[in-house]
């Protein structure tokens, strides 16, 4: 089962991304389970993501980074027990810091998972104010992701996409950059960088 | 920086509109921009964000969403043709404002909106 832990502030573009990234996972066959953690105490995401026939787990009302830290853990043993995933996708709340997330790996026991990666998620609308605002959340998230994407590329200048870009760069210089679209649609390049398999 | 306290607001609103039935997606959009606008009014809130999911009784769904109060409502989806009604779940996560503040904004905001589009709205649990 391999792992992919979602991350970025609240209203990044987490979703807009996941829905796409998950339906073409399934259209090639493979199995998907999505947890959703939402700080509300009802979950938005979780019921698109029904609406949409995706296969969701939400935990909400809280943060998978802390409150809700052994929920996260007993969701992905629930799933390795009785499910036969390839692909487990982790959306965190936009307030959860991904580092304790990862920390909290050593203590699922299910079967070993096969890969592991953190993708962060920015804002270019709004990196740079929160920056200034969130500085250790912001820069914790960008830290640790192993990918990072510059979203809402349709709705951004260029100065916007580029200035996200280098800021995103000079937090985590190993970390490769990519753009993507706010809309529901991920280019085929962008989606087999995600998988964690060859097509 | 002094920690921004954060405390979102959930809320499940049944709304009603007759004669504007096409209109939904300017009214939620308008009401989800405005209430970003109140709360940034206030001085003290920053908005996390600020996001809903309208469903409708026959199918169909709105997604709206908005992260600043000068930047226009992101909408997904789509509304049925002549549907009067909709169960719209808001989640309104906006650092430095309390539970019982954006309570009252959103509330303000709602009938607000409600007389203007000569509509209706109520509150309904979780």
């Amino acid at each position: 089962m391999h792992l992919l832990l979602f991350s970025g502030f609240l209203g990044s573009g987490k979703t807009s991304l996941i829905i796409p990234l998950s339906d073409a996972a399934v259209q090639s066959g493979h199995r998907v389970a999505i947890i959703v953690n939402e700080i509300g105490e009802m979950g938005i995401d979780n019921q698109l993501m029904r609406q949409l026939k995706l296969n969701v787990w939400e935990l909400v009302a809280g943060c998978i980074c802390c409150t809700l830290s052994g929920d996260l853990i007993a969701t992905l043993q629930t799933l390795d027990l009785d499910y036969a995933l390839d692909l487990v996708i982790v959306e965190a709340s936009g307030a959860a810091d991904p580092n304790s997330i990862l920390r909290l790996l050593p203590y699922y026991k299910g079967r070993s998972l096969t890969s592991v990666r953190t993708v962060t998620v920015v804002d270019p609308l709004r990196l740079s104010i929160l920056i200034e605002v969130m500085t250790p959340l912001i820069t914790s998230q960008i830290q640790c992701a192993d990918l990072i994407i510059v979203s809402k590329n349709d709705l951004a200048t260029s100065e916007q996409i580029e200035s996200a870009r280098r800021s995103a760069h000079e937090i985590n210089p190993t970390a490769r950059i990519v753009s993507a679209a706010a809309r529901a649609h991920l280019e085929a390049e962008l989606i087999s960088e995600l998988f964690p398999w060859k097509n | 920086m002094e920690e921004l306290i954060l405390e979102p607001y959930t809320v499940n609103q049944s709304w009603r509109l007759v004669g504007d039935a096409d209109k939904w997606e300017n009214l939620i959009s308008e009401f989800m921009e405005t209430l970003a606008h109140r709360c940034a009014e206030t001085g003290k809130g920053m908005i996390g964000h600020i996001k809903a999911l309208a469903l409708f009784p026959d199918g169909g769904y709105l997604r709206v969403s908005v992260v600043s109060p000068i930047l226009p409502a992101g909408v997904e989806g789509s509304v049925p043709t002549d549907c009067s009604e909709l169960m719209l779940t808001l989640n309104v996560i906006v650092y430095g404002l309390g539970r019982d503040v954006l309570e009252q904004l959103t509330r303000e905001t709602a009938d607000h909106l409600t007389k203007k589009w000569k509509g209706g709205m109520t509150i309904k649990a979780l």
